[in-house]
């Protein structure tokens, strides 16, 4: 039986830790808490492995305990999908603490997690691809593609000014999946997008926000701000990334100006069902023959509400979608979220467990293949079928697409 | 920290499956790897596209982009995913005894 010596309490730290964070609920909220415990039933990982129990977390944070809270385990093993703070019926935000306290206390986040941000700082992007590579890997890419495609107008456009939106990558795509250029520019060649890259600033990536520093967040996203400016577009749209979908979208309104902060921000796969919707996309879903399953990414589903997009799209693109259970908003993370993937070996133990569930998910519903619109996920996905020795495979919306389209009926 | 055994030589790995120390890597440690990512022989083509990646570590501590790996070994994508089908990533650049890229890969 441990002992709480009232005597090592902070009595403000709880305070301190609300007027710190960064959010759009009313800082009253998170005095709510009335110890019921939903967020610990809602975690799903309270009970797959330790420390995994937002309620405690709370209750120390109410208490006081400012060092038991920074040296804990729970606020790096959290994966912050926020499933606790969807079931809190007081509107406790409970992954909003967490990343409050990874980010303002001093720590140092276990891992690359900071390298990762310090990298983007430095050279605009999580991966160090300098520009020239950049732009290279680009024009290559769109070489490829009208190689393929057979019209030398298909085009990456760079710094087009007045383009309907402006489009960024995950560095993954540029540094080491280049195929995934050419899959979504032959998307955005098939519908006849009006569309941009940006020279400058291109990383939709975002870990500042997981390691909870606003001052690098406020940086990254002032580029893409500015960048909507310069280039006069309408608006921003990420590729296929959970985090970069929220990072975008809610941290333009926490972390801007709102004469800065007021520029539409959109994922990809909600402007696949606009073109759907328009009739720009047509595809041949006997292409896509083989059973298949969809994790929801919680950043784009959970926290941005993106239920129903990506399900409109695989009824469209796929001959057999199965659920798996629980899904949409009540989907379990993959166990990589909230910069796990990036914590090194002391986190993988948490990481590999929480994968347990994520594996039992999918191996229920007898599918081998999963889509996947989120590299994060993916990677966390790949990592889990080795682990786990499952014949399966992530896959992203744009693949199915990209290789479904019927050429005869481009618009 | 876990590790694999190559010729009686402990050698150890990250949690992916990563060599820690690019030095401790020699051709078996390529074999072993290759067995592990399910290559079953080491062509010519495989050890010109590791070859490079090692060179090019070597030089800039950083793996190259994709582009210059196929522009400088002449294997398109497609073909390097026929040599290593887990991508060049995850694939060549662990059989290659690159560290694992920060940033996620």
């Amino acid at each position: 039986m441990s002992v709480i010596e009232t005597s090592r309490l902070y009595p403000n730290f709880f305070k301190e830790v609300v007027s710190k964070a960064c959010t759009l609920s009313s800082r009253d909220n998170f005095y709510q808490c009335l110890s019921c415990g939903m967020c610990s039933a809602g975690c799903p990982y309270n009970g797959v492995h330790d420390h995994a129990d937002p309620r405690k977390f709370i209750r120390m944070l109410t208490l006081g305990m400012r060092e038991e809270v920074l040296n804990s385990t729970f606020i790096w093993a959290c994966t912050q999908c926020g499933r606790c703070t969807m079931d809190c019926p007081m509107g406790v935000e409970v992954l909003t603490l967490v990343r409050t306290v990874r980010g303002n206390f001093g720590l140092r986040a276990p891992g690359f997690l900071q390298d990762v941000v310090d990298a983007q700082i430095r050279t605009g992007n999580q991966m160090e691809v300098t520009n020239e590579e950049y732009l290279e890997t680009l024009e290559w890419m769109e070489e490829e593609l009208q190689t393929e495609v057979g019209d030398p107008n298909a085009k990456i456009p760079i710094d087009k000014e007045g383009a309907d939106f402006l489009f960024l990558w995950d560095p993954r795509e540029i540094k080491y999946y280049p195929q995934d250029i050419q899959s979504i520019a032959k998307i955005m060649w098939y519908v006849g997008a009006n569309w941009t890259c940006s020279s400058r600033w291109w990383d939709a990536t975002h870990y500042a926000l997981f390691n909870g520093n606003d001052e690098e967040s406020r940086i990254i996203t002032q580029r893409y701000a500015d960048e909507v400016k310069r280039l006069k577009v309408k608006e921003l749209v990420v590729t296929e990334c959970g985090h970069a979908t929220h990072a975008n979208k809610w941290g333009l309104k926490v972390w801007l100006s709102p004469e800065d902060g007021n520029y539409p921000v959109k994922s990809i796969i909600e402007k696949y069902v606009e073109w759907f919707e328009a009739g720009l996309l047509k595809v041949d879903k006997t292409k896509n023959p083989e059973p298949i399953t969809f994790h929801d990414p919680c950043n784009t589903v959970r926290k941005q509400g993106l239920v129903n997009e990506p399900r409109y799209v695989l009824n469209k693109t796929v001959m057999e979608f199965r659920e798996m259970w629980p899904n949409g908003k009540y989907n379990y993370c993959c166990g990589g979220g909230g910069g796990l993937l990036a914590m090194g070996k002391d986190i993988y133990p948490y990481r590999m467990a929480k994968g347990k569930l994520k594996a039992d998910q999918i191996k229920a519903t007898g599918c081998k293949l999963v889509a996947c619109p989120c590299h994060n996920c993916f990677d966390q996905l790949t990592d889990i079928f080795k682990y786990y020795e499952m014949d399966c495979k992530p896959i992203h919306l744009h693949h199915l697409i990209s290789h479904a389209l019927i050429l005869e009926e481009k618009p | 920290m876990p590790s694999i055994n190559v010729n009686g030589v402990e050698i150890e790995i990250d949690e992916d499956g990563f060599i820690v120390d690019p030095d401790q890597w020699n051709e078996d440690v390529a074999k072993y790897f290759a067995q592990v990512e399910g290559i079953n022989e080491l062509t010519d083509d495989h050890w010109k596209v590791i070859n490079y990646l090692r060179d090019y570590y070597k030089q800039f501590q950083i793996a190259p982009m994709i582009r210059k790996l196929c522009k400088e070994t002449g294997c398109s994508l497609k073909y390097i995913y026929e040599l290593f089908p887990t991508g060049p990533a995850k694939g060549a650049c662990k059989l290659a005894g690159l560290p694992k890229p920060t940033g996620c890969v």
